[in-house]
């Protein structure tokens, strides 16, 4: 039966021509519509690497009046250290809170800052990685970062406990693609990690630190790919900017985060308001990956995207049923004919289907060299930090966007078919073979 | 003994505007190895009939046995097979798939009985043979003659071996050379094999040559 149907749309090549050229045109324009809302997709859908629920952060600035007493350098960093640890106990000590943290501004989720950073392994200086750098101010007996923002270990799901220290050093947590791509492996607590290259031994004891733990894949949004991270556990606050500073906490379950979030503005804020570390305002992991998605553009990009593929598919549906379906209804004496010779209502429309499938992939076919030279001149929007997932690999990604609009146009093609052919294969067919 | 057998068979055309009896109380019994011509007036109904004898159209009433069958309660799955198995259709406008070159069209019905390529290839090739287009497998319908494409036709009803062959006015599309030659065929086909044929003919010389004339006028078989 293939065999028949290949001979016949050989021999009706001129008329299918142009049915192939407009199922070339669909299938490139679908490609270029589609490609990005994959990737977009697998990448919105990876896990997000923390718990968003009942998590808060808090934003620093530094109150009117101190601004009067900073120039006096020899107080600033005890007042701004006192302030600090004073606030942060204030928080922690409050029974609604489960955990705090201390973060660099650009170590929490949707933080508007970034900071990446070169790294090289102690035993294979050779091969250095490109990852983003995290900084988390441990405080002794009062910080908790693994219970605020609710890691996962890499291996186990379960959450993040940290490794024994063995070495004088500062220590780190880094995420499964950090270690994969720097060791080929997720098993690496205890391994040294060098910051930008390595240096002579003892030249600089914080050039590097060891690996404490590895947690699941952390996103700086949850609309992008989680890029090969590491999160370094130091007790030392990162300058003594007020700006570089942010407070964050877990909410013990069932507590009302708003409301406490209105108690900390009207019972402990009012104690800082002529601080160092005045409290500028408290946002929920949500509103700040809220506030990040707006800043980036990401939700007009991605509802501007859906708008035109929801027009792509609308044109492609009507192109593509209205083809097969004018296909159809031209070849009702044909019909009628099959059906005079011993065909039945099923075999014709198997026939017709089968034909429909045949002219979906011969079109999706002739597209591919076009594909291809499409996806390979395109600049390709990701840095490379997170060019560890198999969608941002142009290979993988045209394997994946080919094959969900190969099934898209087989499955517009089949429909606008079956329901033209089930039709006219329900005539009788004398009148069928009546048709002019 | 009867191979087709009509039994008070009625045709009714119904428009919103108005009915149109195309055939009225048909009783006709045809024997095996018979040929039998239809003739009329152009609307008689003789098409109508053979469509219906073919299972092509269905009746408004009556009953149609046909090879010993009850045909009005096939499915349309058995129907399918009754008219690729026993029943051969020659076309006046011949209905070639004008995709598909002389030997494809010959084989089509046996594709839809599941026989092997090969198989088709070898009795295809056996049919061409016998009606003379053995050096014509190859052309596309657009390339032949209408006297080629009736041939094709006739071949294409006779690879499966029919036990009725239909010809609705088998040679009103060609000239007088080419029916005479198409006659010839459909003579020999029911002379040797004693294959049943019911044709439908204008030509009273040609309607002379079968075994057996009915006229219709009206719906209604007068002669």
């Amino acid at each position: 039966m293939i065999k028949m149907i290949f001979k016949q749309l050989w021999n009706q090549r001129r008329q299918n021509g142009w049915i192939l050229l407009e199922l070339i045109v669909i299938a490139f324009f679908l490609f270029t519509t589609s490609a990005e809302v994959v990737r977009g997709s697998i990448d919105y859908m990876l896990p997000d690497g923390y718990e968003t629920e009942n998590a808060y952060l808090i934003k620093l600035k530094e109150g009117s009046k101190f601004r009067y007493a900073r120039r006096e350098r020899e107080i600033r960093d005890s007042i701004f250290q006192s302030n600090f640890n004073l606030l942060l106990l204030t928080i922690k000590n409050r029974p609604e809170v489960e955990a705090v943290a201390t973060v660099r501004d650009d170590s929490y989720p949707g933080s508007g800052s970034h900071n990446s950073n070169g790294f090289v392994s102690d035993d294979t200086a050779s091969i250095r990685i490109k990852a983003s750098l995290y900084m988390t101010f441990i405080k002794e007996g009062t910080t908790d970062l693994l219970k605020v923002y609710g890691l996962k270990d890499a291996r186990t799901g379960e959450p993040l406990q940290l490794a024994e220290a063995k070495l004088a050093c500062p220590q780190g947590i880094v995420s499964a693609a950090f270690a994969r791509q720097l060791f080929g492996r997720t098993d690496v607590i205890g391994e040294k990690v060098h910051l930008g290259k390595k240096l002579p031994e003892g030249s600089n004891a914080n050039n590097y630190f060891e690996i404490v733990g590895v947690y699941e894949g952390y996103k700086r949004s949850n609309f992008q790919a989680p890029s090969a991270s590491t999160f370094i556990l130091t007790p030392n606050s990162y300058g003594r900017n007020t700006s570089n500073h942010v407070i964050t906490y877990r909410l013990k379950k069932g507590v009302d985060g708003k409301a406490f979030r209105e108690r900390i503005m009207s019972e402990i804020a009012p104690d800082f308001e002529n601080t160092p570390t005045a409290i500028k305002e408290i946002l929920s992991f949500e509103e700040s990956l809220e506030w990040f998605n707006s800043m980036l553009g990401i939700y007009i990009h991605y509802r501007y995207t859906a708008v035109m593929l929801f027009f792509v598919l609308l044109c492609v549906f009507l192109g593509m049923t209205g083809t097969f379906w004018v296909r159809c209804r031209a070849r009702r004496q044909e019909i009628g004919l099959m059906r005079s010779i011993g065909a039945s209502q099923a075999t014709i429309t198997r026939q017709f289907m089968t034909e429909a499938w045949m002219l979906v992939t011969i079109g999706f076919l002739i597209a591919q060299p076009l594909i291809i030279h499409y996806i390979h001149g395109l600049e390709w929007n990701v840095i490379d930090l997170t060019a560890h997932y198999w969608q941002d690999s142009k290979t993988w990604l045209t394997l994946a966007t080919d094959a969900l609009i190969y099934i898209l146009m087989v499955l517009i093609a089949l429909l606008g078919t079956w329901f033209p052919v089930k039709q006219a294969s329900k005539d009788l067919p004398a009148e069928a073979l009546r048709d002019e | 003994m009867s191979i087709i057998k009509l039994t008070g068979i009625n045709k009714i055309y119904r428009t919103n505007e108005m009915e149109t009896q195309a055939l009225e109380n048909v009783n006709l019994e045809v024997k095996k190895g018979e040929f039998l011509s239809i003739m009329g007036p152009s609307g008689c109904g003789k098409s109508t009939l053979l469509n219906i004898i073919g299972l092509l159209d269905k009746a408004t009433s009556g009953t149609i046995e046909l090879c010993g069958t009850e045909a009005m309660t096939l499915k349309d799955k058995e129907l399918a097979e009754f008219r690729n198995q026993r029943l051969g259709f020659i076309f006046q406008s011949f209905h070639l798939v004008n995709s598909l070159n002389v030997i494809d069209n010959v084989e089509l019905p046996l594709l839809y009985r599941n026989v092997s390529a090969g198989e088709r290839t070898r009795l295809a090739k056996e049919v061409l043979e016998r009606v003379g287009l053995s050096h014509r497998m190859r052309h596309m319908p657009m390339q032949l003659s209408g006297g080629q494409c009736q041939r094709v036709a006739i071949a294409r009803a006779l690879i499966g071996n029919p036990d009725i062959i239909l010809a609705d006015e088998p040679t009103g599309n060609l000239d007088s050379k080419m029916g005479a030659e198409v006659m010839d065929l459909l003579r020999q086909l029911n002379r040797e094999d004693g294959r049943t044929i019911v044709m439908v003919t204008h030509n009273e010389e040609q309607a002379r040559t079968t075994s057996r004339t009915i006229r219709f006028f009206d719906g209604r078989q007068v002669e």
